[in-house]
């Protein structure tokens, strides 16, 4: 266990490097915030100056080996922008994401699961073709859609919520629930399937016929069973609302998290900021699977490290 | 049916009657007659054997006596299934549950899946204890324990701890023997409790099951396609074919004096290794699709004796004139 923990660490680091490597290339190729950062006006010789300034007019293998030196001391610069440290923004921003993140997958949770778990015990029935279908529509739309009409409705016809803001549980609210439709999908889902696919296994029927009730069946047999599939698409949730989904959410609701911030990065070209974002979206996605991969151990004793 | 007409029906020591069971599936190519009215009746103390190929519909009728059926897509749509005085098929499923287990329990046919992947062993043997014998913790690990050591498992104290996957097909079949005997079951039932296993494991667990039945005298329903397998362990013999209950004799008469067609023709099956000449016979053609049996017998496509009438009406199943509880479905039978 403890070797793979430490192998599985190590393989982070590889990711990391080269996720990082492959934004520094493609931004400096491809980007020019020079042109962004300065008047239309200004003249080539301020352009140079900037260039030379920002250090844009290395050659990219320097530029490149400088960014990864730094980023070994977790020091990616200041940012551009804001003329602070640039990983100091964004641990900054990072909770408020959190917060609005962990309230969506906590509905999402709390919701999609016991739906789940009564569809699959009830399969066939009116509620659980409600349900699939229902879960299938909240996963295609798209979310930022799927706020503006939750602002529509909840916030200005019922005025029930704020429309956008930070601050308190009317803050909150909409910007959650408009999260946490996808993932709630995603889960009923992945639910009402694998509980089915246990409900129908031999190991049930060998349950049910010792005496077993339908409730210990459901419970601790069956849902231990399908908590691996379960754990699995949670997992990759989180890192999809935490890497992206919040982004169009939170500039909805202007929410000053993490998804705010990098849209701004991406329009300003700002580069140490955007290479400090990535690092730590990767990190966070690299730790979440770590931990799904180590709860299958406990969920499934097949499964040993 | 009333409790005092099925009282009627019922013989002295009787522990167990299905009465015209039928469990028909419901998919999408139509509707499968697997189970059309199934017959029969389990004595204090003995062995009953049901017998047929495989699809013919003997692991539902057993699911189906104890309402395990999944449904969808399957549905027991008529019947009785008579156990203490009380028709399963008929009460509470809180009722039910008591039944389960405590008054009827069940070996299923696949030991690699019928053990919950996720649990012990010992837990789960546990589970049946508690449930069952009314002892919790610490009093019922040690009865799973001894349960394990009954069924021959070595270094059980060890073994409690172990995973199904850390154990071989024939230790998992031991496991669900142990665990259908710590419910202190009046009925075992076990659905062909050998034939995902290798010869020889197949032959020590017969052997196992025979010394525990001769231990505790439980009555048994053995539920197996093997004729070997049959006259080893049978008092008496219930022959399905095609989703109905054919014959049911002693065991001596199904082999030396059978009445139905079809039990002559499976007895014939087998070999007389002392007759070198001896020509392995075989029924010619297939079993009926149950999605649309052939009207009249069912058996009459293959029968050689079949008659106009067999094509036309299907036979009652009834008693054999004359005999000691001999029962055959046919227009013409052979005694």
């Amino acid at each position: 266990m403890k070797r793979y923990i430490l192998m599985r660490l190590l393989y982070t680091v590889v990711v990391i490097l080269g996720v990082s490597i492959l934004v520094f290339v493609i931004t400096h190729v491809i980007g020019n915030p020079v042109n962004t950062m300065l008047p239309l006006q200004a003249t080539d010789a301020e352009r140079a100056a900037l260039k030379h300034q920002l250090g844009l007019d290395k050659p990219l293998m320097v530029q490149l080996s400088e960014f990864l030196g730094g980023m070994f001391r977790l020091d990616f610069g200041k940012s551009w922008w804001q003329q602070v440290p640039a990983l100091g923004i964004v641990l900054h921003k990072i909770p408020a994401t959190l917060q609005l993140v962990a309230t969506a997958l906590v509905i999402a949770v709390v919701v999609a699961i016991p739906l789940g778990i009564i569809a699959a015990y009830k399969p066939g029935t009116l509620l659980d073709r409600i349900l699939t279908t229902t879960s299938l529509i909240g996963i295609c739309l798209p979310p930022f859609w799927v706020g503006l009409m939750f602002v529509l409705f909840f916030a200005v016809k019922l005025g029930w919520f704020y429309t956008s803001g930070y601050g308190t549980i009317r803050h909150l609210i909409l910007p959650a629930l408009t999260l946490s439709v996808v993932p709630m999908g995603h889960l009923a889902q992945i639910v009402r399937f694998s509980m089915a696919e246990q409900l129908n296994a031999q190991y049930s029927i060998t349950a049910r016929a010792k005496g077993a009730s339908d409730f210990a069946v459901l419970f601790a047999h069956a849902l231990k069973n399908a908590a691996t599939s379960i754990v699995t698409m949670g997992g990759m949730d989180l890192g999809r609302l935490l890497a992206g989904e919040t982004a169009a959410v939170e500039v909805v609701f202007g929410w000053p998290g993490f998804g705010t911030l990098i849209v701004d990065t991406i329009g300003r070209q700002d580069f140490p900021l955007l290479q400090a974002e990535v690092f730590l979206v990767a990190v966070i996605i690299c730790f979440i699977n770590l931990a799904v991969d180590i709860s299958y151990g406990y969920f499934d004793p097949r499964i040993r490290y | 049916m009333s409790p005092s007409q099925v009282e009627a029906v019922q013989q002295r020591d009787t522990v167990l009657s299905v009465k015209n069971l039928v469990t028909h599936f419901f998919i999408r190519e139509g509707e499968v007659h697997a189970v059309d009215g199934v017959n029969l009746h389990v004595e204090k103390g003995e062995t009953l054997a049901i017998v047929g190929e495989s699809g013919c519909g003997k692991s539902v009728t057993a699911l189906s006596m104890l309402r395990l059926i999944a449904s969808p897509p399957g549905k027991v749509l008529s019947g009785n299934v008579i156990f203490q005085g009380q028709d399963l098929l008929h009460m509470k499923q809180s009722q039910l549950r008591k039944i389960r287990g405590k008054g009827i329990a069940l070996i299923l046919q696949e030991p690699m899946s019928s053990l919950n992947p996720s649990w012990t062993i010992g837990r789960q043997i546990m589970e049946a204890i508690e449930l069952n014998q009314g002892i919790k913790g610490k009093e019922a690990k040690e009865k799973a324990i001894e349960m394990l050591k009954l069924v021959r498992i070595p270094a059980a104290e060890s073994r409690f701890n172990n995973y199904p996957h850390e154990l071989s097909g024939g230790m998992k079949q031991r496991v669900m023997i142990a665990m259908a005997l710590a419910c202190r079951p009046q009925i075992l039932i076990a659905d062909e409790p050998t034939a995902s296993l290798d010869v020889t494991i197949q032959a020590q667990i017969m052997e196992l099951m025979k010394q525990l039945k001769r231990e505790i005298g439980t009555t048994v329903i053995l539920i197996t396609h093997d004729l070997g397998v049959v006259a080893e362990m049978a008092d008496r013999v219930t022959i399905m074919y095609a989703g109905q209950v054919v014959e049911t004799a002693d065991v001596f008469s199904i082999f030396h004096n059978p009445a139905h067609p079809y039990t002559r023709g499976i007895v014939r099956t087998i070999m007389d290794l002392k007759d070198k000449n001896h020509r392995l016979e075989v029924i010619p053609g297939d079993p009926p699709n149950l999605l649309n049996p052939p009207p009249g017998c069912r058996f009459n496509p293959r029968c050689a004796f079949a008659k106009e009438i067999c094509r036309e009406k299907d036979p009652d199943y009834k008693r054999v004139k004359g005999s000691d509880g001999r029962w055959v479905r046919c227009h013409f039978p052979l005694i």
